[in-house]
């Protein structure tokens, strides 16, 4: 299979949202009134270009034939320890406000370590409560940063 | 001139001068290295601790912070790709790329010297040209900007690693990004959806440290050549600075991005970014080896680093003279000035003589400073790599989350730098490089605001060609439009053009 | 070397490490018993910045010599520092200091963001920001009328510049070249350095920007007109608008501060008390003095009544500039 056609929802994707962006700014309003330019009128040319580009990027994918595609070097990939980082990521945008920073770390450190990079549990443990230490003294102490506390240790002061 | 540099000399070497620099330039570097807590949090912490001192030593610790900033911030793009602010992103291009290759010494060292360098041939120009910079920067309003900026979007396109066109989708969807927010003529809100953190904007903190470190730690979840170990732990320490070789290849390098840097550096709207990567570009369309550009140059890295530093000095003179703060730590110094009593303006050579050279000749001593610190320092920020990559990943995710967190105290930071990490490892696994985006971004809103300014000052594009220097300008876009066109078309010809880069991990 | 930096980083911070650390511990027994912070919406080094920092170092001899300490929230265009306050405890320990001619033209202009009458509690007023009519200085003009002839008997419309749309300084000016039917022609730039540059520069024929502005460069620009109801105490020399014969809807904006609306009237009445003492320091006059701006001290009912006005009076000039724009 070709590997650049699997590629071609990229340029599509982008493609599709300059040209959504173009027809409703568009449809909204005229680009200059009185002879001033309007907040739509960058917008407007830069959706252009970008559709432009996006089809030229994705005709040049059509054309160039299955040999002229470099073929990347061969390489193991780990998809469960990437899904285990963007766990992590997903947990830290959401939880970060209601669980705290420290107390985040406390939870998702070990698990992202035993489970995604297959760290021994004792040293897992013991990185995590040495980072959260560096990190609650850095921030908290010395630099005076209000990192979020959540609403556990909130209620305790 | 050597009156004022002897003058600017007594005041800078003054013992609490020296002090104030030498605090200023530490507390820099340790900020620049923190991703997030940058500068203008930092002084105003520190704003009623300089309430004590006299004018020029307050502005001699602000200057001190500020420089170390820069510098501070291209340490984390090399070491793991996470820059600390807009003027390092050009960093990471090739620093970090050096860093894979076991040269993070290398690229940590010139980019000290080359700052070094580009420091103090930027003071020296300073001395030299400062009474007549009021008179150098006039030609130069909204037309001449927007020239200007368009000059360099289109050098954005030839940044990256993934062929002009894709960096033309990726330049281009920087350019809309940079339409979100509050308009800047009309003052309403676009593209905000109602988010009150929107309004100013997506924080190019996020975007840069989203788009580079995280996607860059996702990649390194993803698949790392454990064999190739990122050629971290091989590191001997005789291997720490920049060999001969380097020397040879940067030292022009430097030469051009000083004089780049303090030339674009005089002119307050032009933004640090600008030009750093203006002097990036520069140095690979100059390059006999352009294809090394993105994977390791060092020219790359020399380059930029001496630009910014030379432009970062190169920004006190309209920032003292005509009181245009050319960033926002300028602009944060400005106030601190305000405080103090001294009016910035052009008076404040006459009236304040004291502050003007001392400022200036404290940068040759904040240089020295910053010299001398930074540089033992490269051994022990190299070490850092040799922690096993299944600690320092996890490590350097939790330095960006907190990084994101602390530029501002605020959730949707965070959540602003995780989206844009999902993208850029998106972007890459498709083979697009997300480097321009970052560019186009920073340059979009110079370029928007002052284009929409200068078609209303003209009553249309006339105004371009009116005026000398934008019509200079415009015409050197022209030509660089038709240079890539010709290039274009005779690689298609060849057929060379079908060929993309496939997958960049 | 690092530590070093850390030391004089702790120093620095110590500051606002204690309130931070106080703020959790601390118990109101008697009020203030731990440090203030006061809330700024703009980035440090700016009129608004220099206000706080001036009352921040007056304040605390008339606060059992309980710390005030700056906070800068800059962002949303000033609103995110004003919701954080809204968002505080209503104890009197976060105040919020805001222009507030700033705030009421937000609302209208941009639809949202706190009503400051409403949403919040009046502290006092402790000074206030006037916009200027400025030209160059060799302009042919010797006051607003003569001024105001050449304007008029322009066959294009005249440029002039201001410090971005929906600031107090855009509404005012173009609130006295509306009444006045002008044929002007406004280009916005981001803060009055541009907008004075784009002056010297000789990009537009005028500017309005404030007062506190005109500082360091009197050799280039000067002022025909202050809009105010009195003349600048920095530039005793230039008329206001209503000693030149013009009417003009618009005057000056006050620099107000607030607490959350559900504080103590009690606690607010102390604050105010103290203001009140702080503003009539040399600390604070001086410290306004160096950065050109006025002191102008106004009770919490005061306060409130302006607030209250301009809301009333200004809202229809703001929709009407909104909508010709």
């Amino acid at each position: 299979m070709n590997i650049a056609r699997t590629r071609l929802w990229l340029p599509s994707a982008l493609g599709a949202i300059a040209s959504a962006t173009f027809v409703a700014l568009h449809l909204d309003r005229p680009w200059i009134v009185a002879g001033e330019p309007t907040p739509i009128l960058v917008p407007c040319l830069v959706s252009l270009v970008l559709l432009a580009a996006c089809l030229i990027d994705a005709a040049i994918m059509i054309a160039r034939t299955p040999a002229a595609v470099r073929s990347r070097e061969h390489q193991k990939f780990d998809h469960a320890r990437l899904a285990w980082y963007l766990a992590s990521l997903l947990a830290f945008a959401v939880l970060l406000k209601y669980v705290g920073f420290i107390p985040l770390v406390a939870i998702v450190f070990p698990l992202l370590l035993v489970f995604g990079e297959r760290v021994p549990l004792h040293k897992a443990v013991l990185i995590t409560v040495v980072t959260g230490l560096v990190v609650y003294l850095v921030f908290e102490r010395l630099l005076a940063v209000d990192l979020p506390h959540g609403v556990l240790i909130s209620a305790w002061f | 001139m050597f009156e004022n540099l002897i003058l600017g000399l007594d005041v800078a070497t003054m013992p609490v001068n020296l002090g104030m620099a030498l605090i200023g330039a530490a507390i820099g570097t340790a900020i620049g290295v923190l991703p997030g807590l940058g500068p203008v949090a930092t002084i105003s912490i520190l704003m009623p601790v300089t309430f004590q001192l006299a004018p020029a030593s307050a502005i001699i610790m602000l200057c001190g912070i500020y420089l170390g900033a820069m510098y501070g911030g291209s340490i984390t793009s090399i070491l793991v790709n996470v820059p600390g602010e807009s003027a390092s992103v050009v960093t990471c291009l090739d620093g970090h790329q050096m860093a894979k290759n076991g040269r993070a010494g290398a690229a940590l060292g010139i980019a000290a010297f080359g700052s070094f360098i580009g420091g103090i041939l930027a003071t020296i120009g300073l001395l030299l040209l400062a009474p007549a910079i009021p008179q150098l920067t006039r030609g130069f309003g909204p037309p001449e900007y927007a020239m200007l900026v368009l000059a360099g979007l289109l050098l954005v396109t030839q940044v990256g690693t993934s062929g002009t066109i894709r960096s033309l989708i990726m330049a281009f969807a920087g350019l809309m990004l940079a339409t979100v927010g509050t308009d800047p003529i009309s003052g309403e809100q676009r593209f905000t959806f109602g988010f009150t953190f929107l309004y100013d904007g997506i924080g190019i903190v996020p975007l840069a440290i989203g788009l580079f470190g995280v996607a860059e730690l996702l990649s390194l979840a993803l698949g790392r050549n454990e064999t190739q170990k990122l050629q971290y732990e091989k590191l001997k320490v005789r291997e720490l600075l920049p060999s001969r070789a380097e020397w040879r290849r940067s030292a022009p390098a430097i030469g051009r991005g000083s004089v780049i840097g303090f030339l674009l550096g005089l002119l307050p709207g032009a933004g640090m970014s600008l030009v750093s990567f203006v002097a990036y570009t520069i140095e690979k369309a100059l390059s006999r080896r352009p294809a090394e550009f993105g994977r390791g140059a060092i020219e790359g890295v020399a380059g930029p680093e001496t630009a910014n530093n030379a432009g970062s000095q190169a920004a006190f003179a309209p920032m003292l003279t005509l009181g245009l703060p050319s960033s926002p730590t300028m602009g944060v110094i400005m106030g601190a000035l305000m405080i103090h009593g001294v009016a910035v303006g052009p008076q404040l050579i006459t009236r304040n003589p004291d502050v003007f050279w001392g400022v200036i000749a404290s940068m040759l001593i904040s240089n020295l400073i910053l010299i001398v610190l930074n540089v033992p320092l490269i051994s022990i920020f190299v070490r850092l790599l040799k922690v096993p990559s299944s600690l320092l990943v996890p490590l350097i995710m939790l330095f960006v989350v907190v990084g994101a967190y602390t530029i501002d105290n605020q959730i949707e930071d965070v959540w602003m730098t995780l989206l844009f990490g999902v993208v850029g490892f998106l972007l890459r696994r498709c083979g697009f490089d997300p480097a321009p985006m970052v560019l186009a971004y920073v340059l979009g809103g110079i370029f928007e605001r002052s284009l929409r300014q200068s078609l209303i000052l003209g009553d249309g594009v006339g105004i371009f060609l009116e005026r000398p220097v934008s019509a200079v300008l415009m015409l050197v876009c022209v030509a660089m439009v038709l240079v890539v066109l010709v290039r274009t078309v005779l690689r298609f010809r060849s057929g060379a053009a079908l060929v993309q880069e496939a997958d960049q991990t | 070397m690092i530590r070093t930096g850390r030391r004089a980083f702790l120093a620095g911070a110590a500051g606002a490490g204690t309130t931070l650390l106080l703020a959790r511990s601390g118990w109101a027994d008697e009020f203030p018993s731990k440090a203030l912070e006061i809330i700024v919406g703009q980035p440090p080094g700016g009129g608004t910045d220099t206000y706080a920092r001036a009352i921040a170092a007056s304040l605390p001899s008339f606060l059992n010599n309980q710390a005030v300490v700056v906070v800068n929230r800059p962002g949303g265009n000033g609103v995110l520092a004003m919701e954080q306050v809204m968002a505080s405890p209503a104890d009197g320990y976060t105040l919020s200091l805001t222009s507030a001619g700033t705030a009421v033209i937000k609302q209208v202009w941009d639809g949202n963001g706190p009503d400051l009458a409403v949403d919040m509690k009046p502290v006092a007023t402790i000074g206030r920001y006037a916009s200027c009519i400025v030209v160059n200085k060799d302009a042919p003009y010797a006051n607003m009328q003569e001024w105001m002839t050449a304007v008029e008997s322009s066959s294009k419309p005249v440029l002039w510049s201001h410090t971005g749309r929906g600031s107090i300084h855009h509404i005012a000016g173009q609130a006295l070249l509306t009444n006045y039917e002008l044929p002007t022609r406004d280009v916005p730039f981001q803060g009055a350095p541009d907008a004075r540059n784009a002056l010297m520069n000789g990009e537009v024929e005028f500017s309005v920007f404030g007062t506190q502005n005109l500082t360091g460069f009197e050799e280039q620009v000067r002022s025909l007109g202050v809009i105010s109801d009195a003349r600048d105490p920095f530039l005793s020399d230039v008329p206001t608008m209503a000693e030149q014969g013009l009417e003009t809807p618009l005057l000056f904006t006050p620099i107000m501060l607030h607490v959350p609306k559900d504080t103590d009237p009690g606690i607010v009445g102390e604050i105010e008390a103290a203001v009140r003492q702080a503003c009539d320091t040399d600390v604070y006059k001086q410290a306004t003095q160096v950065a050109g701006l006025p002191v102008w001290f106004q009770s919490s009912a005061d306060t409130q009544a302006w607030t209250e006005r301009a809301k009333e009076n200004w809202t229809p000039i703001i929709e009407e500039i909104k909508a010709r724009t």
